[in-house]
């Protein structure tokens, strides 16, 4: 009598604990991926009062107990943690569920710099954050594959597995001027970027000099940097002229591959070049030393 | 006499008097969430004034975003927030709003890892395993409380003058 007596109140409490631990009638479904409608029954009878909180939601519903809850694509978009209440009266239960991103949709792509000089070894750096169509990061690897493509050729990297939703690499520049085109591509998605690669410092550089009555004209030869590429036009070349009267400096743009400048002349000087940290050769005029 | 003097000596040198050095309050007017960065995986090294200024940017971003959810303001966001963050709290602030709730924040700290900060130091993912304390309200009804030990991603891009957060997603725990 005392065994049954015992088992009956066991029974009692474990019944009275389970019902204070679940929440009244929302059962929802363990996997849950964004953009995923989803339906969840309740139970009981009654007016009640729903919330959907999360990430990006804040819903309130006005339900009618014991029918079902539909939670449309667009109310599960945000990945996260998500808080579904029901209130009836001022009694509220709650439980949590976690909405996990889609598949990668998207790229965010990021490169750097947009202009370059050639020959530079990881000079170009390319980051592409992978997100699905929700803009959710997708923490699942994925795998994305990066593309160089110059007018002198195309160079593709095997396909790279993000980390926590990010891809990156490193680019050398070309040896030619011009742009180069920088692809990411994840399935269908693909982001492209330009880069523009510019001569490197010049290599020889080169002037001569005309005298022309009491001034003197000086230009370079076209400037170029060692593998040929011309140097771009508006790079600042400085002239250079030591005499009597002192030292006196011009700096002129290089216009379609050539820098031009006149300066006075009033007897023998010596005229130098420079573009950078690239010095040209010397010229003496008029018997200097 | 002797016993004088080392009377007056004792009452001179006991008698109480102003701090040589001052000491500044450790508590700041505008108290922020403690964050602390405690590992960074590179490929680039994060130095000392983008760490200081990650640890403040990021604390003001959390303090702004309770802020922001508890008086249902989403002008709030624009000091830290950028882009798909920004969209997203934006448009739960408007729906929060429209529906009378709101949220309260009670912050315990944040534990950072720098995941991934880009060799040209134009972007930082950070990993943040936070404690806080969360109530929803429904009016002055309160829907539901609890304290949440969460983990989150993070995406960090440079501004003019502070980092902002351009992504913030929660993950189940490791």
């Amino acid at each position: 009598m005392r065994v049954i007596g015992i088992l009956f109140f066991l029974c009692s409490v474990f019944a009275i604990l389970s019902q204070a631990q679940t929440p009244p009638g929302l059962r929802l479904p363990a996997n849950i991926v964004a953009g995923e409608a989803v339906t969840i029954p309740s139970s009981g009878s009654g007016s009640e009062t729903f919330y959907l909180i999360g990430p990006g939601r804040a819903a309130k519903r006005n339900i009618q107990a014991g029918e079902n809850i539909q939670l449309s694509s667009a109310d599960l978009g945000a990945a996260g943690t998500y808080q579904a209440i029901i209130c009836s009266g001022d009694d509220c239960a709650s439980t949590s569920f976690y909405v996990a991103p889609d598949r990668g949709k998207e790229l965010v792509f990021l490169v750097h710099p947009s202009r370059i000089a050639v020959g530079q070894p990881n000079a170009i750096s390319a980051v592409t954050v992978v997100l699905d169509r929700f803009h959710n990061l997708v923490v699942q690897p994925e795998a994305v594959t990066f593309r160089a493509t110059s007018k002198e050729n195309g160079i593709s990297s095997p396909p790279q597995m993000t980390r926590n939703g990010v891809a990156w690499t490193r680019l050398n520049s070309g040896t030619k001027d011009g742009t180069v085109e920088i692809n990411a591509s994840l399935g269908q998605a693909s982001e492209r970027r330009v880069v523009q690669q510019v001569a490197a410092e010049p290599c020889h550089l080169h002037v001569s000099a005309e005298q022309k009555g009491n001034r003197v004209v000086l230009q370079t030869e076209p400037v170029r940097d060692c593998r040929g590429n011309a140097v771009p036009d508006g790079t600042i070349v400085t002239f250079t002229k030591t005499d009597k009267l002192g030292r006196s400096t011009v700096d002129a743009p290089i216009k379609k591959g050539v820098a031009r400048t006149e300066m006075a002349f009033g007897g023998p000087a010596m005229i130098s070049v420079a573009c950078g940290v690239v010095l040209g050769n010397d010229i003496q005029m008029g018997g200097a030393r | 006499m002797k016993l004088f003097a080392s009377v007056a000596a004792c009452l001179f040198f006991s008698v109480p008097g102003t701090p040589q050095t001052g000491v500044a309050s450790s508590t700041p007017t505008v108290s922020l969430p403690r964050v602390n960065l405690i590992a960074s995986r590179g490929p680039r090294e994060i130095e000392d004034l983008t760490r200081q200024k990650i640890l403040h940017d990021y604390a003001a971003a959390w303090k702004t975003l309770a802020a922001g959810l508890e008086q249902n303001r989403a002008d709030l966001l624009n000091d830290y927030f950028t882009g798909f963050a920004k969209d997203e709290f934006r448009r739960t602030i408007k729906e929060q709003a429209g529906t009378g709730i709101h949220r309260h924040y009670v912050d315990h700290g944040h534990k950072l890892e720098a995941l991934f900060y880009s060799p040209d130091g134009g972007v930082m993912q950070l990993q943040d395993n936070v404690e806080y304390e969360v109530q929803i309200f429904d009016g002055a009804k309160l829907l539901h409380s609890e304290t949440v030990n969460a983990r989150y991603f993070v995406l960090m891009t440079p501004a003019a003058d502070r980092w902002m957060v351009r992504l913030l997603q929660d993950v189940p725990a490791s």
